[in-house]
């Protein structure tokens, strides 16, 4: 360790017992980023298994129960053990207290719970994943897991619901946070858009994660003790279950995407050098975004056998939500317009964002319509959709912010033009994997199925090629940002010459993050081109 | 009462005071939309089978039922109560008045156990030998899953605010809290409240329906 | 505070809606055995939600303090009412719920539409 650096929240204590007693935000976001980055791959490995099977029409590769068993463990592992912590609990435990000039989050200790909460429901669920396995799907539908799978349901029902606790925890944190700590002067719409887009994720976490766990507490008991709560042969409505599971788990796509929007929305001003076109409708799209996406969750139940009129519904609320994001898309494109670009890996990202989010909103659209629903539900028409969000948008956006926030998390810079080459090959390689996908999904292939008509193959191979492209991109930045850590340049407090307050103290910050508690003078994004730090 | 100084991401106890509040009110509105869903469930099932939930609801015990509402009001009062002495520096009365509240809720936690006991002789807990009159038995079995499984989370997280209750009125009997500070008190009891809003609610949708009936 | 100085008197405010919990309650007791139809269950939720009201603003202190807290309150109240409205509105409206309680036929190949 090099002598002359200063001392900074990695270095106040080397022992590994101080990492896992620690209350530091900074602390806790590494401890989070170590965690999810294990179950990325572990989701990616089932992932890659899966493309394999699929570059051939027959099921050869491994049986139907083992499919079912792989697309389960990719979905579960992916969406609670991945993409719902993602950036909320890296980036977000890292940034908002040095975004809004406090010295940490209101409620320290319970943010140390959180990460132990999660790395048990976690272990939970890699366990029944694993031992005994599952094969319900991530939407765990009755009457299938309630009564009939063989799988090991209740041990990943309980690790869904401890760490749904967790993100809850999480998400009170956020909220709490950000009413109450924030630095003089910093008043709401002096706040980075992150942190609004933080809140409003907060907002989902909070109201939406404990309805999933009671609903999945529900099918259980019905599971372990032979109780009617969704069975049709005693009287109940397997369609309850789905309206109730359902009504988490679509707001809970927007806790996957309000996040990487929020990172966009930082990148694109700091990039352009110009403050952002909008700010209030930025802002305020993400709480409608938030907000609206309570009421679309049915447009996952078009065909299901609930009412046409509750699909009606369903479907112009799924219209409106739209709206909100819309919005956003052009708010950034009009920030781009006139501005002067710089193409650093962090941009370069982001700019994959605005594009692949288009394809996959606009690809929503198609959904919303009940009549193109019942055509494409269940085919790969969705699941291109739900990826060129999920990954195309989310995980680009977490890749995006991971890089222009690595000097300040680090200290350190990565090899540019690896990142940039790495932005592309990943770029390259998500298009060629998943635009197929919606071709598919018209001709009518299935999803959820590892045997399809031998026409299909073309399309499935060329997506099975792009799978192999995106996994190299995805480990480029695994070896290069891994080596900036012992190896990279040392990084001045700002090196992208930003506005925010966490560019404002040291790369990386002291424990208590700002010598001196900031005093904001300014809104953010006052890049004229030269930035205009937001605290004087 | 024990000199506090606030925690340091804050600047003045007032401020945790606040914050503390805050963070209780957000848990309990997840709290809110936990029960929520048991309570739509009901809503449900209650409006396509009504005859079947009113009779199934007259085979709850009414009394035990309702003295145990009763209980859980007084010791909502009381707590309540506490959490006004301690704004007086008052913490051994605070701690009395909490301890009153524990009292309360271990007696309804022993009705409550007295009133599964009579339950399951009688053959009404599902899964366990449920049996019923054949025309309503789908219904029945409904009720009494909500039933079983809402007085069951609520029981847990009683026997939780009970444990919360104990170590709140040791630290305040010892003096930790006054007029200064004493948010472990008021997030208890507000935590306590809730337990006592969700019984309200409960109470009149498992012990009311159908006893004007045949 | 000493033991001299102690008011074992509790405040008015508590002891009044306490009182009035306990009438509540056994008003919703009571009227629950009088045969009014439908109105029993609207009787019993409209004394629910009046005891829910006293113990959410009295006990709780939501008429007291800032304006967030009792936002937050709302806040959850507000999306259970989002999910309740929204989940009836699709059995208010469909044709067939519960199914009958006779054998249901096989299921039919149509399960596209």
């Amino acid at each position: 360790m090099n002598a002359h650096a200063p001392v900074n929240y990695l270095t106040t204590d080397y022992r590994l017992s101080s990492w896992f007693t620690t209350t530091d935000h900074k602390r806790i976001a590494i401890l989070y980023f170590a965690t999810i980055t294990l179950f990325f791959f572990i989701g990616g490995m089932a992932a890659t298994i899966i493309r394999l099977e699929l570059a051939t029409p027959a099921g050869d590769l491994v049986t139907s129960d083992v499919y079912n068993r792989l697309f389960t463990i990719h979905g579960i592992v992916m969406v609670w053990l991945f993409l719902v912590p993602s950036i909320p609990t890296t980036l977000g435990n890292f940034l908002v207290p040095l975004m809004i000039g406090a010295r940490d989050l209101a409620f320290p200790k319970l943010n140390l719970l959180s990460w132990y909460l999660f790395v048990a429901g976690g272990a939970c669920v890699l366990y029944a994943l694993f031992v005994g396995g599952l094969d319900t799907g991530w939407t765990f539908y009755t009457p299938f897991s309630s009564t009939y799978s063989k799988g090991n349901v209740f041990v990943a029902v309980l690790g869904i619901f401890i760490a749904g606790l967790s993100s809850i925890l999480t998400g009170l944190n956020f909220i709490v946070t950000i009413h109450r700590l924030r630095a003089p002067g910093l008043t709401w719409f002096r706040l980075p858009l992150f942190i609004w887009a933080i809140y409003a994720t907060a907002i989902i976490l909070v109201l939406a994660t404990p309805v999933l766990a009671m609903t999945l507490l529900l099918m259980t008991l019905e599971r372990e003790f032979g109780v009617p709560i969704f069975d049709p042969a005693r009287g109940g409505d397997p369609l309850l279950f789905q309206h109730l599971f359902w009504f988490y788990s679509h707001p809970a796509v927007y806790i996957m995407i309000l996040p990487g929007m929020g990172v966009v929305s930082e990148l694109i001003p700091c990039f352009s050098r110009k403050p952002i076109f909008g700010y209030k409708f930025v802002a305020w799209s993400a709480i409608s975004i938030a907000i609206v996406g309570f009421l679309v969750w049915g447009h996952h139940m078009f065909v299901s056998g609930q009412s046409v009129f509750a699909g009606v519904v369903f479907s112009l609320m799924s219209y409106l939500v739209a709206v909100p994001s819309a919005i956003k898309v052009f708010n950034w494109t009009a920030t781009l317009h006139g501005g002067w670009i710089k193409l650093d890996s962090p941009m370069l990202y982001a700019l994959g964002f605005i594009g692949l989010f288009t394809i996959g909103g606009l690809s929503g659209l198609f959904l919303a319509c009940l009549a193109y629903d019942v055509y494409v539900t269940d085919t790969y028409f969705v699941v291109a959709h739900f990826h060129y969000i999920m990954v195309g948008a989310t995980v680009t956006a977490y890749f995006g912010g991971l890089h222009f926030w690595w000097p300040k998390i680090t200290g350190r810079l990565y090899p540019e033009y690896w990142a940039r080459a790495a932005a592309i090959v990943i770029f390259f390689g998500f298009n060629l994997t998943f635009f197929p996908q919606f071709i598919l999904g018209v001709l009518g292939m299935p999803r959820r199925y590892h045997v399809y008509p031998a026409e299909f193959q073309v399309w499935n191979v060329l997506s099975s090629g792009g799978a192999f492209v995106l996994a190299i991109g995805y480990l480029m930045p695994l070896i290069y940002l891994s080596w900036s850590i012992f190896w990279g340049k040392r990084a001045s407090a700002n090196p992208w010459a930003a506005t925010g307050l966490e560019w404002q103290t040291l790369s990386p910050p002291p424990k208590y993050n700002f010598a001196v508690t900031p005093t904001v003078v300014r809104e953010p994004y006052c890049y004229t081109p030269e930035a205009l730090p937001q605290n004087g | 009462m024990v000199e506090m100084h606030p925690e340091m991401q804050f600047s003045d106890l007032g401020q945790q005071q606040e914050i503390a509040r805050l963070g209780i009110w957000v848990f309990l509105a997840t709290e809110i939309l936990f029960f929520g869903g048991p309570l739509l469930l009901y809503t449900v099932y209650r409006g396509a089978y009504a005859q079947g939930f009113a009779a199934a609801a007259r085979h709850t015990d009414i009394l035990i039922g309702t003295a145990n509402t009763f209980i859980l009001l007084t010791s909502s009062f009381l707590v309540a109560w506490a959490t006004e002495a301690i704004k007086k520096d008052d913490g051994r009365l605070t701690a009395l008045l909490f301890g009153a509240a524990v009292f309360l809720g271990l007696v309804f936690l022993g009705l409550k156990g007295m009133e599964y006991s009579n339950e399951y002789h009688e053959q009404l807990i599902p899964g366990f030998g449920f049996a019923f009159a054949e025309a309503e038995r789908n219904a029945a079995l409904l009720f009494f899953t909500f039933y079983f499984i809402t007085t069951i989370l609520h029981a847990i997280h009683l026997m939780i605010g009970i444990v919360l209750l104990i170590v709140i009125a040791r630290h305040a009997a010892k003096g930790r809290y006054g007029a200064g500070y004493n948010a472990p008190v008021f997030v208890s009891a507000l935590y306590w409240h809730f337990i006592d809003l969700v019984w309200i609610v409960l109470f009149a949708l498992i012990y009311l329906p159908g006893r004007s009936g045949p | 505070m000493t033991a001299n100085s102690r008011s074992w008197k509790p405040p008015a405010r508590l002891g009044i809606a306490w009182i009035g919990l306990v009438l509540l309650l056994g008003s919703t007791v009571s009227l629950s055995f009088v045969p009014l139809g439908w109105e029993n269950t609207a009787i019993a939720l409209f004394i629910a939600f009046a005891k829910v009201a006293i113990v959410a603003v009295i006990f709780m202190e939501l008429d007291k303090g800032k304006a967030l807290v009792r936002i937050f309150a709302l806040a959850g109240l507000v999306w259970l009412a989002i999910m309740f409205w929204f989940v009836l509105n699709d059995y208010a409206t469909r044709s067939e719920f519960p199914p009958p309680a006779a054998a249901r036929p096989a299921l039919s190949d149509s399960s596209d539409h």
